[in-house]
């Protein structure tokens, strides 16, 4: 049961954004994809999930080829976060969330696909925002909305965005901690494009770090080190131990 | 997650009350539209009342001798409301659909060009004799619907190449808007006097002169096309929730959501323009004053739009029938000014309330 990416690239035209690509995630963890702007993290994700056509390679959820599966079947399996957050369209948020039950009901949810919805919802703090119009709450509430949207689906992998960029502190450190127990408890597998150094060295088992579309480096926290960092973000930066966590501090 | 055994009854019951009325909402507005169609047959020159008209309908079913005010009713002011009703509910929930696939509420069913290409095609028709059966309405009628269905099929041709982008088709949709005007006004231009105004007339968008044939072919495109468009409800949810990434990360194909709802909002559109010409802003207005309403769930929105498109145009034809009898004004031009104080109430008082 895991995330096998092979060699995936990918490209616009002449140019190639993400080149050879390879890891391996096991069920349970929580990966963090790290990178400056334009390293490809956004195109990473989305072609993981099969969302965008690559131009070599694949990835392999438990065995099926992402890239291969039809629409619905995609649907059960993953979940997706985009950075833009915005809609066209005026939804309430329990409406939002519901969708995500989408690839698994007949045309009409169900009981059980409401109950989900409605247990999401208060698993993710949103009861009173439920009848809010999306459009009407901050950033922050936004990117909540639809990780209730992306967690109703219960998919085996979450594919998130800079998920947790425009929440407070709270919030980013309540919402990454309870991905990391969905991570624990049930399996889930989460890559996650993250620009938060530290959070992503106090919450993720992987690291990804990705520069001009090549991965640098794989492993766990242990390979960002300040050398790395300076590598990759271009940033002098001390990685130090504080209160036995390792830490991030910009020179 | 899965842990929690307990489930939030007021969230729940809530949401069930909000599904509950926007039902409400439908069924209601439907029985105003059946009943708004028996009191405008009853008006006219020819003045009767909505119970002699079930009584004109009933007669008529059961094969016995009608007096004259029966058959004004059944012959002209029935298919002429029919007609209303089906111009009106397919337009709205075209709109609806094709601001679904575009996700943009800017976006009418006309936005791809088809409604400049089948006044082109009428023009073809009227002023040269051009196209199908020529000097026939039958002939204006088809000419039309093929040059409308032509033009949708160019689009979609053109924007396929660019993968089907919802931008691609409003963007293609709006040159071709232009170049058919541009060839429409060329043909107008060039028209003598009787010719012109037949054309001109034509673009106006009137339900005068409406048969039960007529009637009956653009009701039963318009019920196809939007029982169609109901079965893809839910995937219209999620095209117009997010960009199409996010739409094929919830199960949806978004390439092949815009081709079939597309084809069945030009159907429609197309099979109701050709015969009334061309009645602007019910297909804007109806799937945003159902918005306002009900939400944007397409398996709420979609029959709402339909009724508040019904009404508008059934409402803006007996208006254009009595207000300057014995004239007729095309209820193109009634349906707007009747429409937009309608619709910016709605929306100002939604913006008041809302946050």
């Amino acid at each position: 049961m895991a995330l096998i990416v092979e060699r995936l690239s990918f490209g616009y035209g002449k140019r190639l954004i993400l080149e050879d690509i390879s890891f391996r995630l096991e069920a349970g963890e929580l990966l963090g994809l790290l990178g400056p702007n334009g390293s490809g993290k956004t195109s990473l994700l989305a072609a993981i999930g099969g969302l965008r056509p690559v131009r070599g390679g694949r990835a392999l959820l438990d065995g099926a080829d992402l890239g291969e599966l039809p629409p619905r079947e995609r649907g059960k399996r993953i979940a997706y976060l985009p950075q833009d957050t915005h809609g066209a369209f005026s939804i309430t948020v329990m409406d939002l969330v519901l969708l995500g039950r989408t690839p698994h009901t007949g045309f009409w949810p169900g009981r059980g696909d409401r109950e989900e919805a409605a247990r999401v919802l208060e698993l993710l703090g949103l009861e009173e925002l439920a009848f809010r119009d999306i459009r009407s709450l901050s950033g922050g509430e936004r990117q909540r909305a639809l990780l209730g949207r992306a967690l109703a689906q219960q998919p085996r992998l979450l594919l998130l965005d800079e998920g947790t960029s425009a929440m407070d502190l709270r919030n980013q450190l309540r919402t990454m901690a309870l991905l990391r127990r969905l991570c624990r408890e049930e399996g889930l597998m989460v890559a996650a494009a993250i620009h938060d150094l530290n959070l992503a060295l106090r919450f993720c088992d992987r690291l990804l770090l990705l520069q001009k579309g090549r991965a640098c480096a794989f492993g766990g926290p242990e390979v960002l080190t300040s050398k790395a960092a300076a590598q990759v973000y271009g940033v002098a930066v001390d990685v130090v131990e504080l209160n036995g966590r390792r830490v991030v501090l910009p020179r | 997650m899965r842990r929690q055994k307990t489930v939030p009854v007021a969230l729940l019951a809530r949401y069930r009350a909000g599904r509950a009325r926007g039902a409400a909402l439908i069924a209601g507005g439907g029985l105003l539209t059946v009943a708004l169609m028996a009191v405008s047959a009853s008006l006219g020159a020819t003045g009767t009342t909505p119970g002699e008209v079930a009584g004109a309908v009933w007669g008529a079913l059961r094969g016995v001798e009608l007096t004259t005010p029966q058959l004004v009713v059944l012959h002209l002011r029935l298919p002429r409301g029919v007609m209303a009703v089906a111009a009106g509910w397919g337009l709205s929930v075209s709109g609806a659909a094709m601001q679904g696939i575009t996700r943009n509420p800017l976006v009418s069913p006309f936005t791809i060009g088809i409604s400049n290409a089948a006044a082109f095609g009428a023009s073809l028709s009227i002023v040269f004799g051009l196209g199908l059966l020529p000097g026939t309405r039958a002939g204006v009628v088809l000419t039309a619907f093929a040059l409308a269905l032509a033009c949708a099929a160019g689009v979609y041709l053109a924007a396929g190449r660019g993968g089907m982008e919802a931008e691609a088709l409003v963007l293609t949709g709006i040159a071709v808007n232009y170049l058919f005007s541009a060839a429409t006004s060329v043909i107008q231009y060039f028209a003598d006097e009787h010719r012109l105004a037949a054309a001109v007339a034509w673009a106006f968008g009137s339900f005068n002169g409406a048969r039960w044939e007529e009637a009956g072919m653009a009701a039963a495109i318009t019920a196809v096309c939007a029982i169609g468009l109901y079965a893809l409800a839910p995937a219209l949810n999620l095209l117009a929730s997010g960009e199409d990434e996010t739409a094929r990360s919830l199960g949806a194909d978004p390439a092949r959501v815009r081709v079939l709802a597309g084809l069945l909002a030009v159907m429609a559109t197309a099979g109701i323009i050709s015969f009334t010409g061309v009645i602007g802003f019910v297909g804007l207005a109806g799937p945003h004053i159902a918005r306002l309403l009900v939400g944007g769930d397409h398996r709420l929105l979609l029959p709402l739009a339909g009724v508040a498109g019904a009404l508008l145009t059934l409402t803006a034809d007996t208006l254009g029938r009595l207000i300057l009898a014995p004239v007729l004004v095309p209820v193109g031009i009634v349906v707007s000014f009747l429409g937009v104080p309608v619709f910016l109430h709605l929306l100002l008082g939604g913006r008041k309330g809302g946050g």
